[in-house]
């Protein structure tokens, strides 16, 4: 991708057509618009948790916009470039279900080992709830810490507390719908045609 | 707020803004301080929509300055705004008009942000008040960040922006866990993501420069020479469209009677950025475009259509919303700030014709889009939805609210024209002129009476002959009395009214009339071109040609009418009078025979009666328009006429204008013999009681304008009465009531029982508003100088004698010793302690007795504020002391040493340590306000908040503040000799009563 260019080439555009839901026009725009807010065309960790920032501003969100930049830095670059970004963009936003579960899916495994483990659910749920700060995000009781809300996920896939340090939960687990929680299933479609 | 707030933990922030205790000043003054992050931006804006509109209402100035100073990223404010303006009618009417206000003080700087912020809020706000057809709703259905929607735009709702596209992503992969964390962040991402960046600017700069010198030169009717320039830069735009954009604005301007030079900058300054829309348009079309002014479906139609129908077709019916007629509400976007003169000084009628000009624009476009042969296009229109209904309801009033109001300004500015013994007439006959166009959905916002119901007020008359003009001044304030049903209107389409109104609109369209004004209308009658041989042919010449019979054949009608307008056109380039237009190339004076002709057709008509009341108003408001053109022709220094008949002229058209000050509204006020004879009771009951000099009681009046009105059997009649303003200090006399009530309520917060009396003004425009009168309260000095007068004659003054304060009092509530006496005293001890702290900390200067008034139940109030904080009349120190306390203010307490005297020292002690508690308050907004304004009150610029801040005296402890109170403020205040040098100064050049 070439970096000084101010707008993408052919090649690029054929490449990235493939790989997102996004026209010509609208991947020509969306390459202007990061190459105005990222003039270098790379966004660096620090800039991800700049961005979190603002819109966490109640608690620290450091921990989880790390998690999250490593999920769409798939090519652990070490920063996240336009291809990343709008690849990651497509699929929440135009993505379909199974493609959306998957991608999530790739950050909750924290150890990269092909499983979601207790641990690695634990452990970015607890950077959630730091994010978000727990006095202005309204929770349900059962749900007020982290440790109670994983649980609830933990045991929703069958699994039992027992097995907190053996038990695991495989992509095909977690892409099966019936095993979430409603809600959040019905959170990954909010911003369906809004971008 | 301290810049410690700034280093709280977010927890402690969050709690804060969450706390029952956090206000509205509180979170204006985080808005400011947290500019840098969108999250604590969209939660304070979240918190502010908390507070009842009311009270929202009341920081419109301070939501629009944090909009205008303030740059963030986040656009929370605005939308927040947009949603307020969309829920709240009289919220976007005073949204609408602090805006205008603030697009002329920026004037001067059209490039910065503030200006390109208000230009775009008011282009969107313009939008939402006046075209209905648009899809209703609140800002999360509003189009999109610009207001102005375009098909292509309409699924949009987010833009290139970075942050919210990661937020948006991140969110989602928190969500499928944490469900909370999408629906606590999705109104934030929705928010941001509207965002346009200006990157269109960035890149044009050096485009923009290089047309700016070529457009400034040019003269807006040249068309052709516009394009070609644009041409001959080979810019490779879309020179089609260009042209109809840059036409549109031309023919926007056209019809603009206030004279050419005043507002060519302006102009230029539009059609540049014009430019550079059209030129984004066509190399960036990544960029969303900040404004779309042209039509995208519609076919393009000639030019030379384009440009010469507009005036014409202003006459025609201009409502005919065709199914497509999103894209012609975009062209009818009124720009009004484009005839907004910068200077603020020559701005005769500039508004005004702006505002009709946008009725004018969307007639064209409408015109345009039904090509023609539509003729019936109603038909065919879709029935309005109940939401558009709803709109159609709100823009109706909207139109006339704002029509009424530039009606009451550019009588004012007649007035100024008119010699001082002819504006009483002049007054009347124009304001009898408004009354044919009421009863009227016009409602006041901030003025009336908060109605319990909430539905709004309706104006249903003016009662002409309790107008007067307030003073000589070059700007003419002028008192009116305004009758009004006070459940009179709601937007609810069910209801009775708005069912016949909605009904008369699908069948007949709109009337396109526009409202509370003669000249407009006679200005574009068909034979407008041609002299004027006798003032009679203006009266009988109506709108001849109908709206209906003039759209069955359009292009004959645009062939015909080309010359007619043109001469219009050229002849308001060079005249600035509107009036004149009526009159167009006529000299009264060329000619002896037409002069006297003239004189006599207003002599005749001031005797002839017709039976139709307005018809005859009209025809007199007429007749003194004519007298007062042919009064500044006669002064202006193209006269040929030898100097001695033209006094005898002069004095002979005068004689005539003044003769007919009595003629209006004669029908009604003939039959009232019974009111006499109950005005002369009165009138003796006052003169038993010895209190004559006071007038007439505002309840008296009242009542005897309700039994004489024909709307006063009505049981939600009421009255109330107000003065038209215009004058450079109207926005710093606002702000400055603004700060008063402020204080009040938190003494009222903190139970301090003083009283102060709520001033209400309403800013229209930087020069123009509408202020409360004060009923029931004279000023000291006219107190003064009618006691004065009255005990003269009794012989119970000596000649060089002046009555005092408490002649007055003893007068009004009987002996010392008496309860009434004794209930003033306190109601006056506890006015003064509220406007001795007022008055001190705010720097209230030029208080000299006509700016103090008394009223009937003792209190002081203080009004006119055109000198605080930082400016003062003239260069000397003249009134050095912390507040006036004269010696007769201590003798209508009972004297230094009474119990009253004793009182006032306590609660002026109270009332400045109240103040201190909350100094928070009073100290953010004055430094918010003072950035970037040019208010003459903040001449001390960032240090007039600093100077506020030090007369608080925040450093000392309240045992050291009731010292300070009592040794420095009331010790040096009492008796000043500035105070006493001020009033006599006063006396000697104003004639002011000491």
């Amino acid at each position: 991708m070439g970096q000084q260019a101010s707008k993408l080439n052919k090649e690029d555009i054929s490449n990235l057509k493939q790989e997102t839901k996004f026209t010509t026009r609208e991947l020509q725009q969306w390459y202007k618009g990061f190459k105005r807010d990222a003039p270098t065309g790379k966004l660096t960790k620090e800039d991800f948790i700049k961005i979190h920032r603002q819109f966490y501003p109640f608690g620290d969100p450091t921990d989880f916009a790390t998690f999250a930049f490593e999920a769409i830095d798939v090519n652990s670059q070490g920063y996240i470039d336009f291809k990343d970004f709008i690849i990651s963009l497509s699929i929440a936003s135009r993505g379909s279900m199974p493609e959306k579960l998957k991608w999530t899916f790739k950050m909750y495994d924290r150890d990269k080992d092909g499983f979601i483990s207790y641990d690695d659910l634990l452990r970015v749920v607890r950077s959630i709830y730091t994010m978000t700060g727990t006095e202005c995000v309204t929770f349900k009781d059962e749900d007020i810490t982290a440790e109670s809300r994983v649980g609830k996920i933990w045991v929703g896939f069958h699994k039992s507390l027992g097995e907190k340090d053996s038990g695991r939960i495989s992509l095909g687990e977690f892409s099966d719908y019936k095993r979430l929680d409603p809600e959040a299933l019905s959170t990954l479609g909010v911003y369906n045609d809004l971008v | 707020m301290t810049d410690s707030e700034n280093s709280t933990s977010p927890s402690d922030l969050w709690a804060s803004i969450q706390s029952p205790d956090f206000d509205l000043y509180q979170c204006i003054e985080m808005l400011r301080c947290h500019y840098d992050n969108v999250g604590i931006q969209y939660q304070l804006c979240r918190r502010a929509m908390a507070y009842p509109i009311g009270e929202l209402r009341f920081f419109v100035p301070e939501f629009l300055q944090l909009l205008i100073t303030v740059e963030t990223q986040s656009l929370a404010l605005e939308e927040m705004m947009k949603l307020l303006c969309s829920r709240d009618a009289h919220f976007s009417l005073i949204t609408f008009w602090h805006l205008q206000a603030l697009l002329q003080q920026l004037g001067a700087e059209p490039e910065s942000v503030g200006f390109q912020t208000c230009k775009r809020l008011i282009n969107e706000l313009q939008y939402q008040l006046f075209n209905y057809y648009a899809r209703s709703g609140g800002a999360s259905s509003s189009p999109n960040s610009t207001g102005l929607v375009s098909r292509h735009d309409m699924n949009q709702n987010f833009r290139e922006n970075l942050a919210p596209a990661i937020a948006l992503q991140t969110s989602l992969l928190a969500g499928i866990t944490v469900p909370e964390t999408v629906k606590y962040v999705e109104p934030i991402v929705r928010i941001q993501g509207k965002r346009v960046k200006t990157l269109v600017f960035e890149v044009l700069r050096d485009v923009k420069k290089s047309l700016t010198e070529n457009l400034t030169k040019k003269n807006t009717l040249n068309n052709a020479r516009l394009t070609s320039s644009l041409e001959g830069r080979s810019v490779p735009l879309d020179v089609r469209r260009t042209k109809s954009v840059s036409l549109n604005r031309d023919l926007k301007q056209h019809p603009d009677t206030e004279s050419e030079r005043t507002t060519r900058y302006r102009k230029s300054e539009d059609l540049e950025l014009d430019m550079v829309d059209s030129y984004a348009d066509a190399n960036l079309p990544n960029l969303r475009r900040p404004s779309l002014k042209f039509n995208r479906s519609a076919p393009r139609s000639k030019p030379k259509f384009y440009g010469h129908s507009a005036t014409v077709v202003s006459l025609n019916n201009p409502d005919k919303g065709s199914p497509n007629s999103i894209d012609h509400m975009i062209a009818s976007m009124p720009d009004l700030h484009t005839a907004l003169s910068p200077d603020g000084v020559d701005f005769d009628g500039s508004y005004a014709s702006s505002i009709r000009n946008s009725f004018e624009f969307r007639d064209s476009s409408e015109l345009e889009g039904s090509g023609g042969e539509d003729s019936t296009p109603l038909a065919r229109r879709a029935p309005l939805t109940r939401a558009q209904q709803v709109k159609l309801l709100k823009s109706n009033y909207f139109k006339n609210t704002t029509q009424f109001v530039i009606a009451l300004q550019n009588i004012s500015i007649r007035l100024s024209k008119v010699p001082r013994e002819a504006r009483l007439s002049t007054l009347k006959a124009e304001l009898s002129l408004l009354n044919n166009d009421l009863p009227c959905e016009v409602d006041i916002p901030t003025l009336l009476p908060k109605n319990k119901s909430g539905k709004l007020h309706k104006l249903c008359h003016i009662a002409v002959n309790e107008s007067a003009v307030l003073n000589s001044a070059e700007r003419v304030p002028y008192l009116l009395l305004i009758e009004y049903f006070s459940d009179g209107m709601d937007f609810n389409p069910d209801s009775p009214a708005n069912r016949e109104f909605l009904q008369n609109r699908e069948k007949f369209g709109d009337d396109g009339k526009y409202r509370f004004d003669l000249a407009y209308r006679n200005t574009v009658a068909p034979d407008s071109g041609t002299p004027v041989s006798s003032s009679s042919t203006i009266l009988t010449g109506k709108r001849v040609p109908s709206a209906r019979s003039l759209s069955e054949a359009p292009g004959q009608r645009i062939e015909e009418s080309d010359l007619g307008d043109v001469s219009v056109v050229r002849l308001t380039n060079k005249i600035d009078d509107r009036d004149a237009l009526m009159f167009p190339t006529k000299s009264f004076f060329s000619e002896d025979q037409s002069l006297h002709n003239q004189i006599r057709d207003i002599e005749l008509s001031l005797h002839s009666r017709t039976n139709d009341t307005s018809e005859h108003d009209k025809n007199l408001t007429v007749q003194l328009r004519i007298a007062g053109i042919m009064l500044r022709q006669l002064e202006s220094s193209n006269s040929t006429l030898p100097a001695s008949q033209a006094v005898q002229i002069r004095s002979r058209i005068v004689e005539s204008m003044k003769s007919m000050q009595d003629s209006f509204e004669s029908f009604d006020s003939g039959k009232s013999g019974k009111d006499a004879a109950g005005e002369r009771k009165l009138s003796n009951d006052l003169k038993v009681a010895g209190l004559s000099y006071l007038g007439e009681d505002w309840n008296t009046k009242k009542e005897r304008i309700r039994r004489q009105s024909k709307y006063g059997h009505c049981e939600d009649w009421d009255l109330f009465s107000v003065i038209a303003k215009t004058g450079d200090d109207l926005a710093q006399e606002s702000f400055a009531c603004q700060l008063i009530q402020t204080m009040a309520n938190l003494w009222y917060k903190d139970g301090v029982r003083i009283w102060v009396k709520r001033m209400r003004i309403l800013v229209t425009s930087s020069n123009t508003g509408l202020v409360e009168t004060i009923t029931n309260a004279l000023s000291v000095h006219s107190i003064k100088k009618s006691l004065t007068e009255h005990m003269l004659q009794k012989g119970e003054l000596q000649p060089g004698e002046i009555a005092t304060l408490k002649d007055h009092f003893i007068r009004l509530f009987g002996n010392e010793d008496s309860a009434r006496y004794k209930i003033a005293q306190q109601n006056f001890g506890s006015s003064l302690a509220a406007y001795s702290i007022i008055c001190y900390l705010l720097q209230i200067k030029d208080r000299h007795n006509g700016n103090i008034m008394i009223d009937s139940e003792g209190h002081i109030i203080h009004i006119d504020f055109g000198f605080l904080l930082s400016n003062s009349p003239g260069s000397v120190g003249f009134e050095s002391a912390p507040f006036k306390l004269t010696q007769e203010y201590v003798d209508v307490l009972g004297g230094v040493d009474s119990y009253y005297f004793q009182q006032f020292k306590q609660l002026t002690k109270n009332a400045f340590k109240s103040i201190r508690k909350y100094a928070d308050s009073l100290i953010d907004t004055v430094q918010l306000m003072q950035t970037d304004s040019p208010l003459p009150c903040f001449r001390a610029g960032e240090n007039t908040s600093v100077l506020l801040k030090q007369r608080l005296q925040l450093h000392l402890t309240d045992e050291e503040v009731d010292a300070f109170t009592e040794d420095f403020l009331i010790n040096k205040s009492i008796n000043s000799a500035y105070t006493r040098l001020y009033d006599q100064f006063q006396m000697l050049t104003q004639g002011i009563y000491v």
